[in-house]
């Protein structure tokens, strides 16, 4: 939450604090790509959840673009061995529709639990991952399910491993769809019940884990190896936050907790 | 930097407006004070609590933190929308006053559109989607029992209405 000092204490700015911006809604991916090679002051807006609460923060724009009305960044479908969802699906978008249910029901399920019901009908699965917030945990699911983030540049498409964000996230770029591999044994579970502190996804795919970390880190980090190590994974880990909402330590003990947890659900529900 | 003027057209409780607003004005801005609309009530402004919560095309929305312009070609609906013409309550209404669900009220306008539009979206709800969805809004008065039960009898009024 951003907030400031007055002579009453600490307190949240007001939505009028907001400073003006120009408004541009291009109507093509090559005209947004356009826009924003023109300055470091453009940002792009779907939903608007996560920018106007950076913005009410104090974050500042020259120019913001709409793309809520671009072509082609919608919908959600198998293509390949892979599931596509559209930058712009609304998280509702996503708890409801039946192609994922019918291919990815876990990551459907892990999806669900992702902010309240006017988050989920107007946020979307782009703006959770752009946002790159510790605590939004779209990119902590996606990366457990071994999913990449598909963004479109001037030099065309560029496919990016969820694991590897935001680090290798090309500039100017438009995130434009995600892609999910759909494979037939794999399974993810995901728990947020600690969240802020921490959450915790674990995809299992034959004898090979993934354990994604939410929350507990500057940006969601993976752990890849044999689920026979998942008892161990925590300290692969590098070092927690530490602050008064959880100790390195209690973080890292959870994330073997939950980890393992999480492990045993799934091994428990492919064995019945 | 000064942000130009953006047209919107959009219908306010079945009433088509047209304003010229500024990019950074929110919704509930134009709402309370171009349009006189003040049952939709400003508490956080963090988006979290849900007092501003009105339905834009359906969907429940925090107005205090939709910028005007994104509701450009779209319906809103607010708690003054609610009642009809000879002022009989909307049964999401009715049933939170024969519930007492509600206590200060401020965030009694927010609470019963989240509810409308859970009832719009499904017509007949259980408990646990009831709960699952008005988890969206924050009370610091009842409990939320209370208002959990009024949407349950709001189901009934509903369903009775339909059945008249």
């Amino acid at each position: 939450m951003y907030t400031h000092s007055t002579d009453a204490g600490w307190i949240s700015r007001t939505h009028k604090a907001i400073a003006p911006y120009r408004l541009q809604k291009p109507e093509t991916v090559s005209d947004v790509l356009e826009a924003l090679s023109h300055s470091d002051r453009t940002t792009v807006i779907a939903g608007g959840i996560d920018l106007t609460r950076r913005m009410r923060g104090g974050d500042t724009w020259d120019e913001v673009i709409d793309i809520s009305g671009v072509a082609g960044l919608k919908g959600i479908s198998r293509v390949g061995g892979n599931i596509r969802i559209g930058a712009l699906a609304t998280h509702w978008d996503v708890e409801s529709d039946p192609v994922l249910e019918t291919y990815l029901p876990d990551f459907q399920s892990g999806w669900k639990t992702i902010g309240n019901i006017r988050i989920r009908m107007s946020g979307t699965v782009g703006g959770n991952l752009m946002a790159a917030e510790p605590g939004y945990d779209g990119c902590v699911l996606l990366a457990a399910a071994g999913g990449s983030l598909v963004f479109a540049t001037v030099d065309g498409e560029v496919s990016v491993p969820a694991a590897e964000v935001p680090d290798h996230i090309p500039a100017n770029a438009l995130l434009t769809a995600l892609e999910i591999p759909v494979a037939g044994n794999a399974r993810l579970a995901f728990d947020r019940s600690l969240k802020p502190v921490v959450s915790v996804a674990v995809g299992i795919d034959g004898d090979r884990a993934t354990v994604a970390i939410g929350c507990t880190f500057d940006h969601p980090i993976c752990w890849s190896g044999p689920v026979v190590e998942i008892d161990t994974c925590a300290e692969m880990f590098p070092d927690p936050k530490n602050n008064p909402m959880g100790s390195a330590a209690y973080r890292r003990r959870m994330i073997g907790v939950l980890a393992r947890r999480l492990t045993d659900k799934l091994k428990a529900e492919a064995g019945s | 930097m000064s942000g130009e003027f953006v047209f919107v057209s959009c219908t306010v409780n079945g009433t088509a407006e047209e304003l010229h607003v500024r990019p950074e004005e929110m919704l509930i801005d134009v709402l309370r004070d171009r349009l006189a609309l003040t049952g939709t009530k400003l508490s956080c402004d963090l988006g979290a609590c849900g007092a501003c919560t009105v339905l834009l095309d359906g969907k429940p929305v925090s107005s205090c933190g939709t910028f005007a312009w994104q509701a450009d070609g779209s319906d809103i609906r607010t708690i003054e929308g609610l009642a009809d013409a000879n002022g009989a309550l909307d049964p999401v209404q009715q049933a939170f006053v024969d519930n007492s669900a509600f206590q200060c009220g401020f965030c009694t306008p927010g609470m019963i559109m989240l509810a409308r539009g859970l009832l719009d979206h499904d017509p007949a709800p259980d408990k646990s989607a009831i709960r699952a969805w008005m988890g969206a809004n924050i009370c610091r008065c009842t409990g939320y029992e209370m208002i959990i039960e009024a949407v349950e009898k709001a189901v009934l009024l509903s369903e009775g209405a339909e059945n008249e």
